[in-house]
């Protein structure tokens, strides 16, 4: 039930937050809803700065979704390079600079931040974080000067940045300290098809790698210097792993659990009254695991902040637990997966049963037709789809996001061994590599018992 | 940071470092010898937690890891699919 004169604050302005306030003011009109980001925009897609550097998007204007006189239009008070410095639980405001701004209903959607490393020289001129697009805009021009390009941990954005700034012509390094690429979420067979591609795009890949210190001349890095030598460089770009922007959270009181997000339940309230949280500052319940997790997509943030802002406007929505489908190009390859891999389900412990299978994404005689390589993880007593990897030229995100259907479904290996198919040439093979998949997988059953 | 935020941010490393030995094995060609800190501190981990946390069954490590997520043990309410 909507509320009168409804006062609903929102703090961020990535996905999580600019969803929240939309949703609130189409569920309740008549709210005050207020926006607040330290930001000078809001409503962009970070995830496409990458590409703009790659040249494979001509401008970063393309990457803006809505301006800010559309949230004006619409009653959304957007208050952009404005600092909230504090929630008072008690007396139901948020700080703003010295001045206390009240809410009834308060959505958190402070993001991210990146975990910065320990490293002698880290806050050297020339090391760069991938985040903000005024940021991206200026890195871009720098960009256009210089030559030798140092990417620092084969995250999914060190990848993609990896692979974009080798399209541009740079001399890309690309170091880690894994055995593989993304090897904290992807397995190695999934990934060693990505590794040729960006080889073969000219970036120069140094796996087992650690880096031990930045050196420069006049506060400018120059040098990355790693535990396989030195490698010189006219500019770093830093693919840190994400951590939860929680200071505010912490500070006022509001319950954070085990990943460093903000505890949330299934509405998104977190454990004070009448307060929201979305996004990479929560933590949210793993479907498979039935863990929390933390660091989700884009895609997770707008949905979690429509219900967070639909709730705090009076609606009554929930979210459910995550599969986390996941897909993204590395070099010129396709890759995704669902749920967990081979190697996190061997990190967990958790008895699993992997099957895999090679086909294609086409008919093999359609011009354009590509391997796909698909990996499903089973429970080895229901034959319950628990998680799935895959690789290839085209396809891979439809099939992902199948596949978070059929295990939010709980369906098995029969039943995709059995699955019907498209079949037309320039579209669908014969044989869906997912059923080829889940077929050995069976096979492998079969000679166990 | 909180106990069971320590206790995860350690146990996801180091499990994590274990099951890449196990990839590495599997999927010799495909992979590197990876860079590893050394240490008591690792050690510990390594030889010690690692080991006694896979010989536990999942069903109970999963109870274990739920009450160390949450202050109190006490867990959100969420829709479960099972």
């Amino acid at each position: 039930m909507a509320q009168d004169n409804l006062r609903i604050v929102i703090i961020g302005g990535g996905a999580g937050g600019i969803s929240a306030a939309s949703t609130a003011k189409a569920v309740a009109p008549d709210a005050s809803i207020t926006l607040f980001t330290e930001y000078e925009d809001v409503a962009y897609s970070p995830c496409g700065i990458p590409f703009v550097h790659g040249r494979e998007i001509p401008d970063f204007k393309n990457l803006f979704l809505q301006t800010s006189e559309h949230y004006a239009e619409i009653g959304i008070d957007l208050q952009l390079q404005t600092k909230v410095t504090g929630i008072d639980l008690e007396n139901r405001a948020v700080s703003v600079g010295s001045e206390p701004f009240g809410w009834d209903r308060l959505v958190i959607a402070t993001g991210f931040e990146y975990d910065e490393p320990d490293i002698p020289g880290i806050n050297m001129d020339g090391i760069h974080y991938v985040k903000n697009i005024r940021r991206a805009m200026e890195f871009d021009k720098v960009l256009d000067q210089i030559k030798k390009i140092v990417v620092v941990s084969a995250t999914p954005i060190g990848i993609e940045m990896a692979g974009n700034l080798a399209h541009r012509g740079l001399e890309t390094h690309l170091i880690d300290e894994g055995a593989w690429l993304m090897s904290e979420v992807a397995d190695p067979d999934i990934m060693e098809p990505v590794r040729e591609s960006l080889e073969e795009m000219g970036a120069k890949i140094h796996f087992g790698t650690g880096v031990l210190e930045f050196k420069g001349s006049n506060g400018k890095v120059n040098t990355v210097v790693t535990s396989s030598g030195e490698i010189d460089c006219d500019a770093v770009v830093v693919a840190a792993s994400k951590k939860p922007n929680n200071h505010l959270s912490r500070d006022a009181g509001i319950e954070l659990g085990a990943t460093g997000g903000i505890i949330v339940d299934d509405h998104m309230r977190t454990s004070a009254k009448d307060v929201f949280a979305s996004g990479d500052c929560t933590e949210i319940i793993h479907g498979v695991t039935d863990i929390p997790i933390q660091g989700l997509s884009g895609s997770h943030a707008y949905s979690q902040g429509r219900v967070a802002g639909a709730n705090a406007a009076g609606d009554d929505r929930s979210y459910d637990p995550v599969y986390i489908p996941w897909g993204m190009v590395g070099g010129k390859v396709q890759i995704g997966g669902v749920s967990l891999g081979e190697t996190l389900h061997k990190a967990l412990g958790i008895p699993h049963l992997v099957a895999f299978a090679t086909g294609i994404s086409r008919a093999r005689y359609y011009p354009g037709v590509s391997r796909i390589r698909v990996k499903l993880i089973a429970d080895p007593e229901t034959h319950r789809i628990m998680g799935a990897q895959m690789s290839g030229g085209e396809g891979i995100k439809e099939r992902a996001d199948f596949l978070a259907f059929v295990i939010k479904r709980g369906v098995t290996l029969e039943d995709l061994a059995w699955m019907e198919n498209v079949y037309s040439p320039p579209i669908g093979a014969l044989m869906e590599p997912i059923a080829l998949a889940a077929q050995a997988g069976l096979a492998k059953l079969a000679k166990r018992n | 940071m909180g106990f069971g935020h320590w206790l995860r941010e350690n146990a996801e490393k180091y499990l994590l470092e274990a099951a890449d030995d196990q990839m590495i094995s599997q999927y010799p060609e495909a992979c590197a010898k990876p860079y590893r800190k050394k240490g008591v501190i690792p050690f510990f981990w390594r030889k010690i937690f690692v080991p006694v946390y896979l010989i536990i069954p999942w069903d109970v490590r999963r109870k274990i890891i739920l009450y160390t997520s949450y202050p109190g043990g006490k867990r959100p309410r969420w829709k479960k699919y099972d």
